[in-house]
């Protein structure tokens, strides 16, 4: 690495995941640019695990490097997944990997590149998937390189993860918040029609679920109504 | 140090079962810590929704809880400024500086005991869920900076604590655990409930003349909404 201050900024910018307009795969089409860059890579790309913890394809630098990782997920087999399967990073030339991946060695031979790198996005128990980086050029990458590509994908993933856990905590807090406004609606209508038809608190709560199901409606929608209409 | 407070109030809250303990005593534990460690006189755990409090759900005894309740019915006091800001308030002399910003309140029975009030909102950016009110008495010290530090740290971990509370019910259901430990507070959106149709008003109107009726006959909100749901008492007669 020759520039520090690209050094700098691709640090910085991967940190950066407390935005508005945050996008993932925004995120880590930056990560994956920034890793060509600073490694000196051909192509590069990620993929990350889905709900079902099935490994998608969610950043290519190229056509070329999609293919490739589309024939990975197809072969079930390639640096990319083993880097997420033993949650350590992945150094190859293609020349010594026919045995490794008898599948994805060709392929990617025939599309161009002679080394592939793959580093794991992991913290702690939790591994989200992996960085891919492949080289034309017939060189592996030396230690500190080695060292600088994990770096990237670990100061990635912990922005990922951040970003993550106040997404789930303001969705929840929203929740938690609608939740309660209902819970107030419906009080209120239990006591709007208790007091207006002269009934108990049960049977006005007896009377909105009925409003409820019959009309096809919510609890909620129907006492905010009831709430709206003071009880008419 | 810092680095541990986090851990030492997690650690403090830890029930056999988890991580969290046991959800229905969770509220209370927070209090209890704020008084075995914060060294409050009293703490308040109540929820929020739209900046306004809808329910306690926790409080350690009668010293909290009516400063809490009489801040609601004058709908004025620290806990009702920190849940419309979303920002702590801390006013250690409620009889000095306190009483400018909120005479009615501080010359209310209910806050005579009252020496300094504390409220910090469980908060995360603008989305605020509930309050945490701490009070010190008469012959208590005011809070130190260390202590507020610490309170500070029960707060965020109370908001974690209520989001878990809620976590995994579906949309506008409410966690029972919350549901339960607020029914005293229900009674009161109930009664306003039946006072919008006595008084043909808006419901947030009933809520308002409900405060201003116990205010005027002494009496907590919580009292006059039992009287009103048990049709003890009723604003169609009173011509109030």
């Amino acid at each position: 690495v020759t520039n520090l201050g690209e050094l700098a900024g691709a640090f910085v910018e991967l940190a950066d995941t407390m935005v508005d307009e945050f996008d993932t795969v925004d995120f880590l089409d930056t990560l994956a640019h920034r890793s060509m860059a600073l490694l000196g890579g051909t192509s590069a790309g990620v993929m990350l695990t889905d709900h079902d913890e099935q490994l998608k394809i969610v950043a290519s630098s190229d056509q070329r490097m999609h293919a490739v990782e589309l024939m990975q997920l197809q072969a079930t087999e390639g640096p990319c997944l083993d880097a997420f399967r033993t949650r350590a990073s992945v150094l190859a030339r293609l020349d010594e990997s026919r045995e490794r991946w008898p599948l994805f060695t060709p392929s990617a031979h025939d599309s161009g590149y002679q080394v592939v790198c793959a580093f794991p996005l992991r913290l702690r128990r939790q591994t989200l998937g992996a960085l891919n980086l492949f080289r034309a050029e017939d060189r592996l990458p030396d230690p500190g390189e080695a060292m600088l590509g994990q770096a990237l994908a670990d100061v990635a993933t912990i922005g990922l993860l951040q970003e993550r856990a106040v997404r789930e905590s303001t969705i929840l807090a929203e929740q938690l918040q609608r939740a309660l406004s209902s819970r107030v609606a419906i009080e209120q209508a239990k006591g709007m029609l208790a007091e207006r038809h002269g009934i108990d608190l049960q049977l006005a709560f007896d009377t909105l679920r009925r409003r409820a199901r019959d009309t096809n409606q919510t609890l909620s929608d129907i006492a905010r109504q009831v709430v709206g209409n003071r009880g008419r | 140090m810092p680095i541990d407070r986090r851990q030492q109030v997690v650690d403090a809250l830890r029930g056999v079962d988890g991580a969290w303990g046991a959800p229905e005593t969770l509220a209370s534990r927070l209090c209890d810590f704020c008084l075995e460690r914060v060294r409050a006189r009293g703490a308040a755990v109540s929820v929020l929704s739209n900046h306004d409090v809808v329910a306690v759900i926790a409080s350690s005894g009668n010293l909290v809880a009516d400063f809490v309740e009489a801040q609601s019915r004058y709908q004025s006091g620290p806990s009702i400024e920190a849940a419309r800001s979303g920002v702590a308030v801390l006013e250690p002399d409620l009889a000095g500086r306190g009483l400018l910003r909120w005479p009615r309140l501080v010359t209310d029975p209910a806050a005579s005991r009252v020496a300094g009030a504390y409220a910090f909102p469980l908060a995360y950016g603008a989305v605020s869920i509930g309050l945490l009110d701490l009070v010190t008495g008469r012959d208590d010290r005011e809070l130190s900076a260390d202590q507020v530090a610490l309170a500070l740290t029960v707060s965020e971990v109370a908001f974690e604590g209520l989001l878990w509370l809620q976590s995994g019910r579906a949309n506008d259901d409410l966690s029972p655990t919350i549901a339960s430990s607020g029914e005293q507070s229900w009674v009161i959106h109930q009664a306003a409930g039946m006072v919008a149709v006595q008084l043909d008003v808006a419901v947030t109107d009933a809520l308002q003349a409900l405060r201003d009726e116990a205010s005027a006959r002494r009496r907590t909100v919580g009292d006059l909404a039992e009287a009103v749901v048990s049709r003890q008492f009723s604003f169609a007669e009173s011509g109030a």
